[in-house]
């Protein structure tokens, strides 16, 4: 998830071990995935808001063939930034 | 979840010291956003990354892989057409937007590719909800040869048409293979436009069109969708071609009388023999016809109409410019008529002023003669029986001084009236001083004739005429004083006039049917004298007039 280099700033920054370090953000990366696909949100504090967000289907008119079009519904991953 | 409990899992996960994942978590959120907000995005493989936006905001876009996963029940599902608004009976909107009920979601939204068709079930493929999903702006070459019947072209066959036109398979035989090209190329580019009839205009010596048809020089194809025809077996191409027929111009109608020598060169050969009586069009008919032009039979005409328009513009202009400059000739005309009228009038004014003037002279000059005449009384013969002639001596001192001649015996005497002679011929302009009075010589005695001494002598511009007797068998010139209805009133006037010892007489005579009877006074041998007796006669009658005695 995290690169080597990213993961090295952090050591030096925190004065830990890379593995340390890297094994706490992989423990992250896990917990957040397995949060928003059991659809909760995932807040983290000082950065913002990570959550999957349910678009339904939706009919239209389609402008080019003249036909009314029912699109299918989706689920996407929105992120709502602190201030 | 909130950052508690974010932070139990991490710790219960790893079992590391609170004190050092709180340092991680803040060090990772800190270097995110000093990152983002130095431009440099932060990239987390198979999650997605953070970028600071232009609205400057924080911003994350998930990974592909990621959305995949976390889309997993939509994914690869497709929109359907919805036939008026009525969803596939399976399912409803509700459930639909509620996006539970996965398995009948599955069976609404295909989730594979349909599959590549053949010829022989494409028709199948063409019926039902499949066949919509079909984009008519994203169809492919498959597409369109799998769906003749949504996809016609509504083209002809290029070699049906050159085979039908002996001329243009001789032009186009050697080109086959290029035309085979092109008509799939040109499949291609007019199918999204088919069904929309066009009016293409070609240019006068082009035979086809980028969609294959091929035309009449100088006629205008129409673009109609028609009824597909069911695909020959064996065909190469697999395109399904409607039947030829020659495109029907469009008609551009002019109003003209059908002439019977145009009509023989226009016509085809198998009726360029036949003759048509005089005054009748080609069906027989009488009377006006429309005749259809070509495009560029059409221009033709309209570049003459516009020759015609020029013409016409060039004619009334310089009728404009004719009748302008007839308008100043005419002024002129007239200002020339002006002036020459001016000096008429001038001419005449000066000319009436002389008249006046010599009128006036005359006057004078006739009452001057005749004061002098009424002076030249002559004195009366001497009682010695002496016969004596009075002769004025000198007419210039206005006084005659008769000279008393005696006689000789032999000397007829013949009356002892003066005679002056005078010059009966002397105008009336001219000055008593100008005339010559000749007295009688005493050497002249014998020859003197009575008879001759004896005439009497009418002065011009005297009143002698007015006097004496009116004898009408004289002639000469006379006054006509009034006009009377009756000889009675003639009469009367004239017994007037002579008790005034005026000689008068009066004259019946015709005007315009009517019988006049002119009254007049005195008689004059001439119209001088005659004019001169007017003048004296104006103080009795001022409108008598000079009348010649007939």
């Amino acid at each position: 998830m995290f690169s080597k280099t990213f993961v090295q700033e952090l050591a030096i920054k925190t004065n830990l071990p890379t593995e340390d370090v890297e094994l706490i953000l992989g423990k992250l990366h896990q917990t957040v995935k397995e949060t928003l696909l059991s659809g909760e949100s995932v807040h983290l504090p000082g950065l913002g808001v990570l959550q999957i967000q349910h678009l339904s289907s939706l009919k239209e008119v389609d402008p080019a063939s003249g036909k009314t079009m029912l699109y299918p519904p989706k689920d996407s991953l929105e992120f709502t930034p602190d201030n | 979840m909130d950052a508690e409990k974010l932070f139990e899992n991490i710790q219960s996960g790893t079992g590391k010291n609170p004190t050092d994942i709180a340092l991680v978590l803040d060090a990772l959120i800190t270097s995110v956003i000093e990152k983002t907000r130095s431009g440099q995005p932060v990239d987390f493989a198979e999650f997605g990354s953070f970028s600071f936006s232009e609205y400057s905001r924080i911003e994350f876009a998930a990974n592909s892989d990621f959305a995949k996963i976390i889309n997993y029940r939509y994914n690869n599902s497709r929109p359907i057409v919805v036939e008026d608004g009525i969803l596939p009976s399976e399912t409803s909107e509700a459930t639909l937007q509620s996006g539970q009920i996965i398995p009948t979601l599955a069976e609404v939204y295909p989730t594979e590719e349909p599959a590549e068709t053949t010829e022989q079930d494409a028709p199948s493929i063409l019926t039902g909800v499949e066949s919509d999903f079909a984009s008519p702006f994203l169809e492919s070459q498959s597409e369109v040869k799998a769906s003749p019947e949504i996809y016609s072209t509504e083209t002809e066959s290029i070699q049906e048409v050159f085979s039908s036109e002996p001329g243009l398979s001789t032009v186009f035989a050697e080109s086959e293979p290029e035309i085979a090209l092109s008509q799939e190329k040109t499949t291609e580019e007019s199918s999204p436009f088919i069904g929309e009839p066009e009016q293409i205009f070609l240019p006068e010596d082009s035979t086809t069109d980028f969609a294959g048809v091929v035309t009449e020089p100088n006629e205008i194809p129409v673009y109609s969708q028609q009824e597909t025809q069911p695909e020959e077996p064996g065909s190469a191409t697999g395109y399904t071609q409607p039947p030829v027929e020659a495109a029907p111009s469009v008609p551009q109608p002019s109003f003209s009388w059908n002439e019977p020598e145009a009509t023989g060169t226009t016509e085809p050969a198998e009726t360029q023999g036949t003759e048509q009586p005089a005054g009748k069009n080609a069906d027989g008919s009488t009377g006006f016809q429309y005749q259809y032009l070509s495009h560029t039979e059409l221009n033709k005409e309209m570049d003459k109409l516009w020759i015609w328009v020029l013409i016409g513009l060039g004619v009334i202009a310089l009728g404009g410019f004719v009748y302008w400059f007839m308008q100043g000739d005419v002024k002129k005309l007239k200002k020339a008529q002006q002036v020459q009228t001016a000096s008429d009038l001038k001419d005449s004014i000066a000319q009436e002023s002389l008249v006046n003037k010599v009128l006036e002279t005359v006057n004078k000059d006739s009452v001057a003669a005749l004061s002098g005449a009424t002076s030249e009384v002559p004195v009366p013969a001497p009682a010695t029986g002496e016969k004596s002639v009075v002769v004025p001596a000198s007419p210039a001192s206005k006084v005659p001084v008769p000279a008393v001649v005696t006689p000789k015996e032999n000397s007829t005497p013949t009356s002892a009236k003066p005679v002056p002679v005078q010059k009966t011929e002397s105008k009336p302009v001219v000055s008593p001083a100008t005339k010559t009075t000749v007295p009688v010589k005493p050497d002249v005695k014998k020859d003197t004739k009575p008879a001759e001494q004896a005439k009497p002598a009418v002065s011009a511009g005297s009143a002698d005429g007015l006097k004496g007797t009116y004898d009408e068998a004289k002639g000469g010139f006379t006054l006509n004083v009034a006009s009377v209805p009756s000889a009675d009133q003639a009469q009367k006037a004239v017994n007037s006039w002579k008790a005034k010892g005026y000689a008068s007489g009066y004259k019946e005579s015709v005007v315009n049917g009517k019988t006049i009877f002119r009254v007049r006074v005195g008689q004059f041998p001439t119209r001088a004298a005659a004019i001169a007796g007017q003048a004296a006669f104006k103080a009795e009658v001022k409108d008598a007039w000079v009348d010649k005695i007939k």
